[in-house]
């Protein structure tokens, strides 16, 4: 006889397990390609019609091409098959492929440990606080499905009803397991840094401050609501004004796009000097798979953040690419002389260069300004003023601009935002022979009403200028606040004409709503979230144990050992109460239960053993207590198997007096002195 | 006798999967009297194959934690490592308290297999999941186990090796729910015993000559009250003496003249006059006899040695016979 699918693994649990795959690969779906979740739902889909037409599985052959589809399809989309991103795709597409041919509970088995596992991938991609209720329920989900499959065949008929049983089971488990996994999360050592490595696609995709600035690429962050940063201040905070967090440095222009010059030769520090009073802050910085830190201007290099260097044009860099979260402690100088002394001949050049043929009428403009104006800070101030003195406007919808955006921007459209205004003020100064240069980075900032925290998000994004001027160095233009002063003021809101309705959709909102004041807990309650739990590595778990009296690794292991037995012993305690048999229903049976094991010592009740020999060995051993017993077991045996009308309440008490007066003289060491 | 025990108990464990540690298992067991109750004490465990495969995707998910300090990455493994303790203590707790109320079992001759019928109770009020048994030296069936909730009843089959009284060999009571991740297990040697009538020899052998009532034993010969009560079909070990000859050519099969009670035909076995090569073959044979004469209506009598079963008939005196054969020469 062969076995079919139907005597193994019975419709309803695999309708079950499906269920949980679809739960579980739910949030992959959403970042595998299309075509991937295409083939996953043509799987289940077959699955389904299987189960409930009887449409026949794929053949061997079928099931080949698909497995080599699988991986075709992976290492086109992704150009190998290795690493995080086409790992956890081809795991998707082998669980989907898996379920087309399951047949007996081992293959249930093999597709809970797939299932786990998935769930863990991705944890890789995302672990915001909802992924913790979504973790929960996948663990139930899938330990009551292992459950059901090792317990199933015993319940025969009943296990329509019995799966759930099965599952409060793997509820209960799993219930329990989670002081254990508290006690572990926070006392089993954790070790600093990779073990191996990590890929190059490691965290999740995010989006951040690019490489490089060409027209329109900052405007795509500027509408995103993702939080770059959040920050902490030590003492009073710095005025709006002074928020500058500085990012990539840009000096190459190749006539629409600006990037930085590859460093060569040894890195240099930056000739730097502080003036006034330091401000210290924490910085709690999300993922960005980039290098850069976007210290506050100006990063103190005598005090920087772990694991970060300063670079010659005063970017805080981090030595190793950010793949996650990083707590940061910076101090900065917000008055500050970079390179006040003197510009070497070739980073005067770099920062003077323009293509030849790029934007004629801005130089023409320009020069002309220059002959009337030889002062250079008389020369910034002329060119911010011919931004405000024309009708330039902030938009972070401009027209598309041509082959010469500059000329384009400032003598046709004049709409545009930050990058616009600091490419072409670049621009302008490099014309007018002072060296410029343009920086990326975030302005600003919000600060939350709930906690003490500052949120910086993408949106606030901005670029601005640099301008070299001798004896004072490189000082910040912000051409943008010459056209939109409020941007600068009050942060990208106050920079849209909101009547024009094209403010994005998340800014429009007002503060003081009720909707803002949750979102603002929301954003409160995950930066905990990110502070306490996820950036819970190596140090913090010594400073949160130290504080708790567990120093150095010899106690924290003592005391995990410690507290995973006693939880265990809890664990077998409960389930040794729940065993312990059931007590009698009858009133009667349970003083009689009493009796006997108050007399345990004595004489131990053999099993089927009729209450008269239990008493009289009793009595062999006692025989002052004799009569006592004879009238306990009267009321026993008459309660018991005696007529119905000799069942009364009296009678009850009489057994539960005799039983009482019983255990009192068992528990006394001696038998009382005779008569 | 110590030597029988020690020979019974450590052959089966000499096939065991884990045999150094069933080894040392064996050498603290005893023979029980039904009802037996799991002892906690003597409850094993070990993770099942499937438990050191997940015992290994815990540790992937640690390295991985570890490798991209994945604070949701160490918590999922921390709660499937926990998940991984809990369920050993509710493995372990699916046998303690486990009783085995009796097993039962009928008789069989030597050569068949017995069904021998295993009954399991719990005192508790929730159930035990997955309950198997099984001899300890032949492997364990798939599939996960029988509830126990609150008794249930269990099947093993079991051929006895020799006639007379055999003594079950060492059983496995193990349960791997609920997770599958471990398997618990103790043993019980039961001191519940089968017997086993002797071997069936082939047919063949013609039993010894009835003697129906022509020719009968004058002891049973009662004149006036055989009454010639019909014919009925031929059966084999019908006595030759009782076919009705007259209607064997018109009826093709033979007939068999019957007689009412107490003119019964009757028919002795003699241990003494039973052809055979030894002891073993002529009881064989009795017993091949005895289970044929049972289907008949003859009355047979059993002489063993000095032994002497009256004539009679019926299941109560078949199991008569086939247990003083089983037991010929046994007890002392």
């Amino acid at each position: 006889m062969t076995v079919t699918t139907a005597d193994v693994l019975p419709r309803a649990l695999l309708l079950r397990l499906i269920g949980l795959l679809v739960l579980v690969l739910a949030p992959h779906a959403l970042r595998v390609p299309v075509w991937e979740s295409a083939l996953v739902a043509v799987a289940i889909g077959w699955r389904l019609a299987h189960l409930q037409r009887g449409v026949p599985l794929p053949g061997r052959v079928i099931k080949t091409l698909l497995t080599i589809a699988a991986f075709a399809g992976v290492y086109v989309t992704y150009g190998r098959v290795n690493g995080q991103h086409p790992g956890t795709a081809l795991l998707v597409l082998m669980a989907a492929l898996k379920l087309l041919e399951m047949r007996s509970q081992r293959d249930v088995r093999v597709m809970v440990a797939l299932l786990y596992f998935l769930v863990f991938t991705h944890f890789l991609f995302s672990q915001e606080i909802w992924t913790v209720a979504w973790l929960l329920v996948t663990v139930v989900g899938v330990t009551g499905l292992l459950v059901e499959v090792n317990t199933r065949a015993a319940t025969g008929d009943a296990a329509g009803r019995a799966w759930r049983q099965h599952w409060r089971l793997g509820g209960v488990i799993v219930a329990q397991a989670l002081p254990l996994m508290v006690v572990l999360f926070l006392l089993f050592p954790r070790i600093p840094g990779p073990l191996w490595g990590l890929p190059a696609d490691a965290g999740s995709s995010r989006s951040g401050v690019p490489d490089s600035m060409s027209p329109g690429d900052i405007a795509e962050l500027i509408l995103n609501e993702a939080i770059a940063f959040r920050v902490r201040f030590e003492g009073e905070p710095p005025g709006q004004r002074q928020l500058y967090w500085r990012g990539p440095v840009f000096e190459r222009y190749d006539g629409r796009r600006w990037d930085a010059y590859p460093q060569n030769g040894p890195a240099r520090a930056p000739s730097l000097q502080t003036l006034g009073e330091p401000v210290a802050l924490e910085m709690m910085l999300e993922s960005t798979r980039g290098f850069s830190l976007f210290g506050l201007e100006m990063s103190d290099p005598a005090a920087l953040p772990a694991g970060s260097r300063l670079d010659e044009n005063g970017q805080l860099l981090a030595l190793r690419r950010i793949t996650e979260r990083r707590l940061l402690r910076q101090q900065a100088w917000p008055r500050y002389r970079l390179d006040a002394r003197a510009l070497p001949r070739w980073h005067r050049q770099r920062t003077l260069q323009l293509p030849v043929n790029s934007a004629p009428r801005t130089r023409a403009l320009v020069q002309q300004w220059r002959a009337e104006t030889p002062d250079d800070a008389a020369l910034i101030q002329r060119a911010l003023a011919h931004f405000r003195q024309h009708p330039f406007r902030y938009t972070l919808r401009p027209p598309r601009l041509g082959p010469q955006p500059v000329d384009e921007f400032l003598f046709t459209t004049q709409a545009g935002f930050c990058e616009h205004y600091a490419s072409s003020f670049v621009v302008m100064m490099r014309a007018a022979g002072l060296p410029a240069r343009v920086v990326i980075g975030y302005q600003g900032g919000a600060r939350s009403p709930v906690g003490d925290d500052w949120v910086i998000r993408q949106s606030d994004a901005h670029a601005w200028a640099e301008v070299w001027l001798a004896g004072e160095g490189w000082r910040r233009v912000d051409p943008t606040a010459a056209v939109s002063p409020d941007r600068i003021e009050q942060g990208l809101r106050g920079a849209f004409d909101t009547a024009r309705g094209e403010l994005p959709a998340f800014l429009r909102r007002d503060g003081s709503t009720l909707w803002a004041m949750s979102r603002a807990r929301w954003d409160f309650l995950n930066a905990q979230w990110n502070r306490w739990f996820l950036a819970y590595g190596p140090e913090l778990q010594q400073a949160f144990l130290s504080r708790l009296g567990v120093r150095g690794w010899t106690q924290m292991l003592l005391w995990l050992t410690g507290l995973i037995t006693a939880l265990l012993l809890l664990v077998a305690a409960w389930l040794l109460w729940r065993g312990r048999p059931a007590p009698p229903a009858d009133a009667a049976s349970r003083s009689w239960r009493r009796l006997q094991r108050a007399a345990a010592r004595q004489v131990d009740a053999r099993p089927g053993e009729a209450p008269t020999a239990w008493c009289q060995r009793l009595a062999d051993r006692q025989p002052h207590l004799r009569a006592q017993l004879d009238a306990a077991r009267t009321a026993y045996q008459a309660l018991r198997y005696g007529p119905e009308s000799a069942q009364t309440e009296a009678q009850q008490q009489q057994l539960d007096r005799a039983v009482r007066g019983l255990i009192k003289a068992l528990r006394r060491r001696r038998p009382p002195p005779a008569g | 006798m110590r030597g029988l025990f020690r020979r019974r108990l450590t052959k089966p464990a000499a096939g065991i999967r884990r045999g150094w540690i069933d080894r040392w298992i064996l050498r603290r067991i005893t023979p029980s009297t039904l009802p037996w109750t799991v002892n906690r004490r003597r409850v094993y465990i070990l993770p099942t194959r499937f438990g050191v495969g997940f015992g290994l995707l815990c540790l992937v998910m640690l390295l991985g934690a570890m490798n991209y300090a994945n604070s949701m990455g160490f918590a999922l493994t921390f709660l499937l490592a926990a998940i991984g303790l809990v369920s050993m203590h509710h493995t372990h707790a699916q046998l303690v308290g486990l009783r085995l109320v009796e097993i039962a079992a009928d008789p069989v001759h030597v050569g068949a297999d017995a069904a021998l019928r295993l009954r399991v109770d719990q005192p508790g009020k929730v159930g035990r999941l997955g309950i198997q048994i099984h001899f300890a030296d032949t492997p364990r069936a798939d599939g996960p186990g029988v509830t126990v909730a609150p008794s249930a009843q269990l099947r093993l089959s079991f051929a006895p090796g020799q006639r007379g009284w055999n003594a079950l060999p060492l059983l496995t009571v193990a349960s791997a729910a609920p997770t599958g991740l471990f398997r618990a297990w103790t043993f019980v040697l039961p001191d519940t015993r089968v017997l086993a009538y002797p071997r069936l020899a082939r047919a063949g052998q013609s039993p010894p000559p009835t003697r129906a009532l022509e020719q009968g034993d004058a002891r049973h010969r009662q004149p006036g009250l055989s009454q010639f009560a019909g014919l009925r079909n031929y059966v084999r070990g019908d006595s030759l003496q009782r076919i009705h000859w007259k209607s064997l050519p018109k009826t093709r099969t033979p007939m068999v003249k019957q007689f009412e009670d107490g003119e019964q035909p009757e028919c002795w076995l003699d241990l003494a006059l039973t052809p055979g090569a030894d002891l073993d073959a002529r009881l064989s044979q009795l017993a091949r006899w005895v289970v044929d004469l049972a289907e008949t209506p003859v009355a047979f009598g059993l002489r063993l040695g000095g032994d002497q079963i009256d004539l009679d008939r019926g299941p109560a005196h078949r199991h008569r016979c086939l247990s003083a054969l089983a037991q010929f020469g046994q007890r002392a």
